[in-house]
């Protein structure tokens, strides 16, 4: 029976190689798709499983009310770990987990920039890294020594075994030796702590001083703990209250000041503010990958079904003999859900090569490393998924054709209608609606996308490369801030005097994610002024062509300009001021300080964000006597913005690396163009762009087909008619518009209603935009005009080749 | 063996009632070589159908043996209708996709013959027609009094005790009309209860038994 059933589907799919041909494309593409949004999806859930008993192990987010916020951030004070391991029984292990960077030394004697992680010795314990050399109670344990991972083992020290070895890192002032006392396996890449090299946290007294380590008020970190048991997270928030309030002393206050403990699990997803520089996914990206996937599939689903459906007619035959052999229902129902199956799994063998063919093109668009890795879950699922496609596609039309009545079908010629016209016309509709729903998605997107990339951000980003300067280490950040500084304005004079270089500026915040500094003061009616402050120095507004519309520059050569600010228009705005630059800033405690002059408003941040009150200064001092909050969201390092006063890029190069060699000796010069940051702020909504775009492409694609298959078996059925139209003497145009007309409603059924839904769903994309851009009604209707005109052309296409048909063949045979 | 007792069947249209048969009062007995005749439209395919069990919507009565076929449930009527019947078709109706030999296969399939059962009995039909040699052809490849012969051991394959044959003839030339008749006589000679609707007089001539058919109703019956 199986042999008959399987020897029937597989003559009966090679025997209409046009439908099979585009069931097969159509499914193969869809799987392909669903195959590695699968592999994605699962590879995404898995970050942070790997640790044993990772259901244990908890981050903790600090909540803190600073004037009147609740400021929420997975950074806590280091002494989060010893109190709370000696206040919460619950808690089995804990540690800090604080990154830094310094430059090491490498074999060869030259410098690069490594980075590392300062941690407690439960560390490893507490978590599923694989030491592989090395007694994992004796690590982290001694100051001098170090646990790295394989791949940092190779920079340094090729295939020897690094163990017993040493790295030379520049701590504070001096390079420092670290030996190296364990090896770990390299890292999964479905890790969220992402590490190089492990340093026991004694080592923080290089950049702390004691009192930073101790303080409730200064954070440098996170802290992780593991619990004895996962439930026991509740008795520490219950507890949380009183243990603060002996730690605090005079300064607590309640819910002012509190911590709670969040499950590794989630992090991956994390979307807290607070967990700045965590490569993170929006599981919302999840939703829409699976989304689209699931359309996909669905679309040629829908090619299956309406094409069975539309063969009913030669299929009918077969139904009632077989009936009347004796043939039941679910003999019947089973041979053509067998059909169903074999494409199905001849197309998911097909999607499994193109899974694999589109990887790398995948593993570009989102900057994954992504492997696909068939288990035996992976195959179950796999062989599930075909089965529900199986059922999906070919349910109906196995039920619908096995319950055709033998005597109907069997008797004389075959009267039964082109079966179930409405049905079919309804599913195509729908094919059509999620195809111009995808599309209409890709227009806004890309319209937007375009807008953005377009926008004049009120100053110049052509030209301009972005170098950053060392760090001049200190523990203290005034200190340390100016220190560097003042190592900036040397390179930029430097720079300055080059006939190469345009202009050359200085600025501690630079174009990334909120890069500037959030400040705040209090009013007089007692709340808080928001606002946003840059240092700067050099010719800052020549470099990025930024004009003055009111007052002057900072002139460096004036020294009390060392206390003098620029504002931009939206700060004066702010206060209603008439003429600036006779103001002051609305605050006491300010020490003595000027308004100079009034900067044209630019988008200082990315135009995710509207224009908002912006202060530069040339030294902190005077700001940061009147301030009441600050908020750094970047490196506090300055850079030196260079324009180049010549397309000449070699030789510009060639003069900022020279005088940086002269400037830092042993720094090794690195830079970045500006236009390539601001345009890096978008890549998430860029990629989700391309992404929908393909999406979209995909959709048509298998859609069309599928239409072209419908049309063509809705004409086949009705050769007979278009004989007889021809012979009362219908031209072949009249013919061609017959069938046009049926798809034209439901082409325009599917556009009325996935226009306006697109619009309604993407809002909530487009909202998080300062700078909107709604495609214009003509872009629209250009859209409609062009499915309606592809539809059209579709089915003109095949029924031309019907009319030309000599109507004697058609109305002859009988 | 088959007993039809007021046998009504009829289609309502908007305005009146249509009946195609009114009245039948039929009994059929094992292995007899039943014709019905008549012209178009006087209810032979229609009381074939009913005979055959492929049509349900009638009034009146019919036994099968001692059983009547309106009281019996689904499941005893269709491993009636397995059992008991064979069909043969004025269009032969095999199926396209399959050989010779599996067109032949399939009711044995259905009827769960053991492999080694159907291949004996498929080998033994193909030798009765002389069929050996395209076992393996489509009906495609095959001329109609061929595809009509693929017909009849495919309705004889499953051994049914009444073979039911609408227009056998009818597509074919009368020297392949003349071989079919052949084999039904040779059939129910063997025993088999043959019921044939025909327009052809001839036909007629090699059963036992004639029934003409008028407006759905019994206009002669007659012992040839």
């Amino acid at each position: 029976m199986w042999k008959n059933y399987f020897k029937i589907a597989l003559r009966n799919l090679l025997k209409h190689k046009f439908h099979t041909g585009i069931n097969l494309i159509g499914l193969s593409i869809a799987l392909g798709v669903g195959i590695l949004v699968f592999f994605f999806v699962q590879f995404e859930m898995s970050f942070d499983s790997f640790h044993p008993e990772s259901d244990k192990i908890y981050r903790i987010q600090s909540h803190e009310k600073v004037d009147g916020e609740m400021i929420e951030s997975f950074s806590s004070p280091m002494i989060v770990e010893s109190t709370f391991r000696e206040e919460f029984p619950q808690i089995e292990k804990i540690t800090g987990y604080i990154t830094a960077g310094v430059q090491a030394k490498l074999p060869d004697e030259s410098k690069e920039n490594q980075s590392f992680s300062l941690v407690h010795p439960d560390f490893l314990e507490m978590f599923g890294f694989e030491l592989i050399q090395g007694d994992i109670s004796q690590q982290l344990r001694d100051k001098y020594e170090i646990v790295i991972t394989e791949a940092t083992a190779e920079k340094y020290f090729g295939s020897e075994n690094p163990v017993g070895k040493s790295i030379s890192l520049k701590m504070g002032e001096d390079f420092q030796e670290y030996q190296v006392s364990g090896l770990l396996k390299d890292i999964p890449a479905n890790s969220s702590i992402q590490f190089e090299i492990l340093m026991p946290i004694a080592n923080m007294d290089f950049f702390s001083d004691p009192e930073g380590m101790t303080s409730w008020y200064s954070v440098w970190g996170q802290n992780i703990a593991k619990l004895r048991n996962p439930e026991d997270v509740n008795v520490i928030h219950e507890r949380m209250d009183a243990v603060m309030k002996s730690a605090l002393g005079e300064d607590y206050a309640p819910g002012e000041f509190y911590f709670t403990f969040h499950p590794i699990a989630g992090m991956h997803f994390s979307e807290s503010q607070g967990d700045g520089g965590l490569e993170t996914t929006r599981k919302s990206l999840l939703w829409i990958l699976s989304g689209i996937a699931f359309l996909v599939l669905l679309i040629a689903c829908i090619n299956f079904t309406t094409m069975a459906i539309g063969r009913a007619t030669t299929r009918a035959k077969e139904v009632g003999v077989r009936k009347t052999m004796g043939a039941n229902y679910f003999q019947l129902t089973f041979q053509f859900l067998t059909e169903a199956f074999l494409i199905t799994l001849v197309s998911a063998i097909v999607g499994v090569i193109l899974a694999e063919l589109l990887l790398p093109t995948f593993n570009t668009l989102f900057e994954k490393q992504l492997d696909l890795n068939y288990g035996l879950a992976q195959i179950a699922i796999l062989i599930g998924l075909v089965l529900l496609i199986t059922a999906l596609a070919g349910a109906y039309p196995a039920f619908y054709l096995s319950s055709m009545r033998p005597i109907r079908v069997l008797k004389g010629s075959l009267s039964i209608r082109f079966g179930k016209q409405n049905l079919r016309k309804g599913l195509v509709g729908f094919q059509f609606f999620i195809s111009f729903l995808l599309i209409a998605a890709t227009l806004i997107m890309v319209n937007q996308m375009n807008t953005i990339r377009n926008y004049d951000l009120g100053f110049d980003t052509d030209q301009v490369l972005v170098i950053d300067i060392p760090d001049v280490p200190s523990t203290s950040f005034v200190t340390s801030l100016k220190g560097s500084f003042q190592q900036a304005d040397t390179y930029q004079k430097a720079l300055a005097a080059r006939s190469e270089v345009a202009s050359a500026g200085i600025t501690v915040g630079t174009y990334g994610d909120q890069a500037f500094w959030e400040v705040a003061f209090p009013l007089e009616d007692g709340t808080q002024f928001n606002f946003y402050v840059n240092f700067i120095g050099g010719d800052y507004l020549d470099a990025l062509g930024l004009e003055i519309v009111d007052g002057r520059a900072l002139n460096p050569q004036i020294g009390a300009d060392s206390s003098a600010f620029l504002i931009n228009e939206a700060f004066a705005e702010a206060f209603n001021w008439e003429d600036p630059t006779q103001e002051l800033l609305p605050n006491t405690r300010f020490a003595p300080h000027q308004i100079v002059g009034v900067v044209k408003d630019f988008h200082h941040a990315s135009l995710y964000q509207p224009i908002e009150p912006i202060l530069f200064a040339k030294t902190p001092e005077a700001v940061f006597s009147g301030i009441s909050n600050l908020m750094i969201r970047s490196n506090t390092n300055p850079r030196v913005l260079v324009k180049a006063s010549s397309s000449d890029f070699d030789s510009f190069k060639a003069a900022l690396e020279q005088e940086w060699n002269r400037v830092f000796p042993g720094e090794s010069f690195e830079f970045t163009f500006l236009d390539e940051s601001v345009e890096s702020q978008y890549r998430a909504d860029e990629r989700l762009g391309k992404m929908v775009f393909i999406a979209s492409c995909i959709a048509i694609l298998i859609a069309s087909m599928g239409l072209l298959a419908m049309v063509a078996l809705s004409i086949a059925g009705r050769t007979k008619e278009i004989g007889i139209r021809k012979v009362l003497g219908a031209s072949g145009w009249s013919i061609s518009w017959m069938f046009g007309k049926e798809y034209l409603l439901i082409t325009l059924a599917g556009l009325l209603i996935s226009l306006p839904l697109s619009m309604y769903l993407m809002q909530s994309w487009i909202a998080q935009f300062a700078i909107k851009a709604w495609p214009s009604w003509i872009s629209f209707t250009l859209l409609g005009l062009g499915g309606i005109g592809f539809t059209l052309l579709i089915v003109y296409l095949q029924s031309f080749r019907a009319t030309q048909v000599n109507p004697v063949k058609t109305l002859k045979d009988e | 063996m088959i007993q039809l007792k007021e046998i009504d069947k009829y289609i309502e249209s908007r305005f009146q009632r249509i009946f195609l048969l009114k009245g039948i009062h039929l009994e059929i007995k094992e292995g007899e070589f039943l014709t019905l005749m008549g012209p178009s439209g006087a209810g032979k395919s229609t009381l074939l159908n009913i005979l055959g069990l492929l049509d349900e919507e009638y009034e009146g009565d019919y036994f099968f043996g001692e059983k009547n076929i309106r009281s019996m449930k689904e499941r005893e009527r269709s491993s009636l209708h397995k059992s008991e019947f064979g069909y043969i078709f004025q269009a032969y109706h095999l199926i396209d996709e399959l050989t010779v030999y599996e067109n032949i296969e399939t009711p044995l399939l259905y009827r769960k013959v053991s492999s080694s059962e159907r291949k004996s009995i498929i080998a033994e039909l193909l030798d009765r027609f002389n069929m050996v040699a395209k076992k393996d052809l489509f009906p495609a490849q095959l001329s109609g009094g061929q595809q009509q012969l693929v017909g009849i051991a495919r309705a004889i394959a499953g051994r049914p005790r009444v073979l039911l044959a609408d227009e056998p003839t009818g597509n074919l030339h009368s020297a392949q009309a003349k071989e079919i008749m052949e084999v039904f006589q040779e059939l129910h000679r063997e025993g088999t209860t043959i019921i044939q609707a025909t327009h052809a007089r001839e036909n007629a001539d090699y059963g036992s038994r004639l029934i003409n058919l008028l407006d759905g109703k019994i206009e002669s019956d007659e012992k040839i």
